[in-house]
């Protein structure tokens, strides 16, 4: 590196080979595989303690795994102390080191990495600062700063050396919701000028959604799902991920019959309703569960029925109004549906007028039902 | 002032008075005219002061104190900071053991430390020397400095040290140049500890150095019994004015190691100052 637009690196291929870390008896990751193409943004999501952040510790060193291995490029890292993985963090809190100077903070990866001639240092700091939109404060320490300025003290600290790999454990999680989403932007386009490999960790679907190439869905140490964004919410693998990720509305039933292009369930409170069969479609006898998107239900309140649509009768419990659309929740025989109705449709409605909501047959998931007792 | 706040006020004052009263004393004796101690003092003068200056004695004295303050300051950091990195920072069993037996130095009846020194130094011909002492007085000054550390390392966040060496610091230099200047305050608290409690040491060292070489306690502990002059008091009004110093030095060196540490000069670049720091 010589000027102060540095080139973009090539990220990192990651590998994770049946990862496994143990908490006394807490199973925190438990045989996590997965396979991280270079210069992708990947995103762990999942619920607190599902093992986001061992994850991450176990990628960057700082614990050891049980079992299993990481590999960078191929290759096993775990001979490889931390310091010498070549990688950038970000914290939650930041862990800005708070005696030295937002220069020095920036400085400091290069110091450690590749001692450069100080007009190189100087340069190569203020092209990151620029990078992360935060010029004019080197010399501030880092209790003189907004969460916000810190927060990018951080960016520009993890990013500087252009290592291969960044790690980001929910840095935006200590700003507001505005700042938040402002930096989730910020982040997607930092990604591309650098070319590194991103994993970043979030308990906030929304910024899973926002930002990734690919998104794994922890639960309880376990991967449960992984794909796209567009893959998991709209076709999520199981009532966790559907759940998870956007508001489902769930409606348990049990397969009837089934032909080649029509599978008949009848639902547990007794409406029966045929939905495309899909290519695994479950037997008659099995059970299932129906996931039907908020957004995809609307809500009418003559008694007219659509022989095309899937419909259910119900009484409005709430209409919740939210300016670019409503939140109606209805009570139907099958439990409670939620409608999102665009625009601003919905303002004739009031808790507890007779509807029908009704939806696409089209616009139905099936989900294996858990065979629980 | 409204009533509660006046009472909370004066009720601080009484305390501190209390707290601060023998130090009163031996100041104001220290400053007597006359050659018995009384309190308080018929007139003032500084003859006991020039009377310490012009004392051979008294001089080697504070010498010797000073010299075994500092290397048992030495050993007692140079043992104390890894010790406290261990405890805090290893998976230890036996732990609470550790926790114990250091504790413990601190509750032995001084008697009972200075035999049990005497006994173990005396074979090793560690008596009547400076080092030697320095070792004795370590045993009781490495609590202070433990105590200190790991009570700074327990409220250290770890991530800022990982973000050291997750950003290409080896472990041991993420310690030197953050974990070390972070809990430094603690460090210079527990090594003024220390030394003040090898300044005030009496028993051990009248085990150890007989009655050939006498650090300012031993000294002062004979004038007592000797010769009631108020040289005592003005030699006392030296140990406080030595233990005022050192806070002071204290807080102004934190203050330096906050600036300082920011970067130092091991780097090619760092002769030039950066834009941002004046
Ligand atoms: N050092 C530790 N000692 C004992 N248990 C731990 C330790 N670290 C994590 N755990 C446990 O391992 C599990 C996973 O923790 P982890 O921190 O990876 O969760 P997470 O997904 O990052 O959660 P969050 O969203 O709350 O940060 C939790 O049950 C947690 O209690
Ligand atoms: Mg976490």
């Amino acid at each position: 590196m010589t000027g102060a637009e540095p080139a973009p690196s090539r990220g990192a291929a990651v590998t994770l080979a049946r990862l496994t870390k143990r908490f006394g008896s807490v199973l925190a990751v438990d045989r996590v595989s997965l396979e991280v193409p270079s210069g992708s943004f990947v995103t762990f999501l999942g619920p607190s303690g599902s093992g986001k952040t061992t994850t991450l510790n176990l990628i960057a060193g700082f614990i050891e795994p049980d079992a299993g291995e990481v590999f960078f490029e191929g290759r096993p890292v775990s001979r490889t102390p931390t310091h010498r993985r070549d990688l950038g963090m970000v914290f939650q809190n930041y862990a800005l080191f708070p005696h030295m100077t937002v220069f020095d903070n920036v400085a400091f990866p290069l110091r450690m990495r590749r001692p450069l001639a100080r007009r190189e240092l100087t340069a190569a700091v203020a092209s990151t600062l620029a990078l992360v939109q935060l010029t004019g404060l080197e010399g501030r320490y880092p209790r003189q700063l907004s969460g916000g300025q810190q927060q990018r003290v951080a960016m520009a600290r993890a990013l500087v050396s252009r290592p291969r790999l960044l790690l980001m454990d929910e840095p935006l999680g200590a700003l507001d919701k505005k700042l938040r989403e402002q930096m989730q932007v910020e982040m997607k386009a930092i990604h591309r000028a650098v070319g590194s490999t991103f994993l970043y960790v979030t308990h906030d679907q929304a910024e899973a959604l926002a930002m990734s190439d690919v998104v794994v869905v922890m639960r309880d140490g376990r991967v449960e799902q992984v794909g796209s964004p567009r893959e998991l919410y709209a076709a999520p693998a199981t009532e966790f991920v559907a759940d998870f990720l956007g508001n489902a509305n769930l409606l348990a039933g049990r397969v009837t019959a089934r032909s080649d292009e029509t599978l008949v369930v009848a639902l547990d409170g007794g409406t029966v309703l045929r939905v495309p069969a899909g290519r695994a479609a479950p037997a008659p006898g099995e059970g299932v569960k129906l996931l039907v998107r908020p957004e995809d239900v609307d809500v009418l309140v003559d008694e007219r029925t659509d022989g095309e649509r899937n419909a259910l009768p119900g009484k409005v419990g709430e209409v919740i109004y939210l300016g670019e659309m409503t939140r109606v929740v209805v009570d139907t025989p099958e439990g409670v549906v939620v409608a999102r109705i665009a625009g601003q449709r919905g303002g004739d409605l009031a808790p507890g007028h007779a509807v029908v909501v009704s939806w696409p047959p089209t616009a139905v998931r099936l989900l294996p039902r858990p065979t629980a007792p | 002032m409204r009533p509660a706040r006046a009472v909370q006020v004066g009720l601080t004052a009484l305390i501190l008075l209390y707290l601060l009263f023998p130090v009163i004393v031996v100041l104001a004796i220290s400053f007597s005219s006359a050659t018995y101690l009384r309190f308080p003092p018929p007139g003032l003068s500084l003859r006991w002061y020039a009377k310490l200056a012009a004392s051979d004695e008294w001089l080697q004295a504070f010498a010797l104190t000073l010299q075994v303050g500092a290397v048992t300051t030495l050993f007692s950091t140079l043992l104390g900071v890894p010790a406290a990195f261990g405890l805090v920072r290893l998976e230890l069993r036996a732990k609470a053991l550790l926790n114990g037996l250091l504790l413990m130095a601190l509750i032995t009846p001084a008697v009972i430390r200075a035999l049990g020194s005497y006994l173990f130094f005396a074979p090793l011909g560690l008596v009547n020397s400076v080092v030697g002492l320095a070792c004795a007085h370590t045993v009781s000054a490495l609590p202070y400095l433990v105590i200190n550390v790991v009570a700074s390392l327990k409220g250290f966040d770890l991530a800022i040290e990982r973000a050291a060496v997750v950003h290409g610091a080896s472990p041991l230099t993420a310690i030197r140049r953050i974990t070390l200047p972070i809990i430094a305050p603690g460090i210079l608290v527990g090594a003024i500890f220390a030394f003040l409690s090898s300044a005030q040491e009496l028993l051990v060292s009248i085990y150890l150095m007989g009655t050939v070489r006498k650090p300012l306690a031993v000294k002062m502990w004979e004038g007592v019994r000797v010769a009631v002059d108020p040289t005592i008091a003005a030699a006392s009004t030296g140990v406080i004015v030595m233990a005022v110093l050192a806070f002071a030095t204290a807080s102004v060196l934190h203050r330096r190691v906050r600036r300082a540490t920011a970067w130092d000069a091991s780097l090619p670049e760092a002769a030039e100052r950066s834009p941002g720091r004046v």
